[in-house]
């Protein structure tokens, strides 16, 4: 089945985007890592646990993922990001991520998205929640591969 | 993250300074895109004027990381466990931009057994633009 477009009009309030479970690994350390130019060994021997860790923004995209697997997206500008973070994000444990839109409204003459990204680990704790605002106004000459 | 600082009431945090270029752009859409290199309004000029921007710009969620990796060093188990971040992007990044995160102490407050710092952050290009700003909090034993 064709994915719908990124737009308004196939999105509403409460409306639950996606939900996945992702293990993260030491080459997701990694990557992050390296894509951001941050020394490793601060999460994988200095971590404050019995165990490595990842850094707590790990899941940076995996909001506009998991949009990406349910709706076609060619562009995403975010006005505002907040995080709050509650535990420690373990490598080779199993987390639950589920996307919600939180609010849905118009000003100066754009449409406007929250949404909502929640982990929790697998003991059903949260982990992270993440809203992202961005403009809706986006369409698909913006971006191709 | 084992060596947490210890703060004293009214302190802000260093400054921190990173060349948001071309290449480290590039690293960070590979992040997001499994490691792939794709054109998009972050990495390509045309494209990025297609969506109405005067040229690529560097995605808002790439600085926010450094945000979070100081406050992580800083106050260690207290970020991770207890710490926030609430920004706005006023302003885009270009590829070649330096920018300077800056951290000025807001608030101190009692939270539970603990004491919760809260900091204004901004960012500002090299031309003393702020691109971001917001709020970023972590605690700390007593």
């Amino acid at each position: 089945m064709e994915k719908p477009d990124f737009s308004w009009e196939n999105l509403n309030i409460g409306m639950i985007i996606g939900e996945r479970k992702i293990t993260l690994t030491q080459d997701s350390l990694s990557n992050y890592c390296n894509a951001l130019g941050l020394q490793e060994t601060f999460y994988s021997t200095g971590s404050p646990y019995r165990n490595p860790i990842a850094p707590p923004m790990i899941f940076v995209n995996d909001l506009l993922a998991i949009y990406d697997q349910n709706f076609k997206r060619f562009g995403t500008i975010h006005a505002a990001l907040s995080y709050e973070f509650y535990a420690p994000i373990f490598l080779d444990k199993i987390y639950h991520q589920k996307v919600t839109v939180s609010d849905l409204f118009i000003k100066r003459q754009k449409g406007w998205i929250i949404s909502e990204l929640m982990i929790r680990n697998e003991e059903e704790k949260e982990v992270v929640r993440s809203l992202h605002t961005s403009v809706l106004s986006l369409t698909r000459e913006h971006q191709s591969n | 993250m084992n060596n947490e600082r210890s703060l004293n009431p009214n302190d802000s945090l260093d400054s921190t300074r990173y060349e948001i270029g071309h290449e480290e752009i590039k690293n960070f859409n590979r992040l997001v895109t499994e490691g792939k290199d794709t054109k998009n309004i972050h990495t390509d000029d045309a494209i990025a004027q297609k969506a109405g921007l005067p040229r690529a710009v560097a995605t808002g969620r790439h600085p926010v990381c450094f945000i979070a990796e100081e406050m992580t060093k800083v106050f260690g188990k207290g970020f991770i466990e207890n710490g926030n971040l609430d920004v706005k992007f006023i302003k885009p990044i270009f590829p070649g931009d330096t920018i300077k995160i800056k951290f000025e102490f807001y608030a101190k407050e009692a939270f539970q057994e603990f004491e919760k710092f809260t900091f204004n952050v901004s960012i500002k290009n090299q031309d003393g633009e702020t691109v971001t700003k917001g709020i970023t909090s972590g605690i700390k034993t007593k």
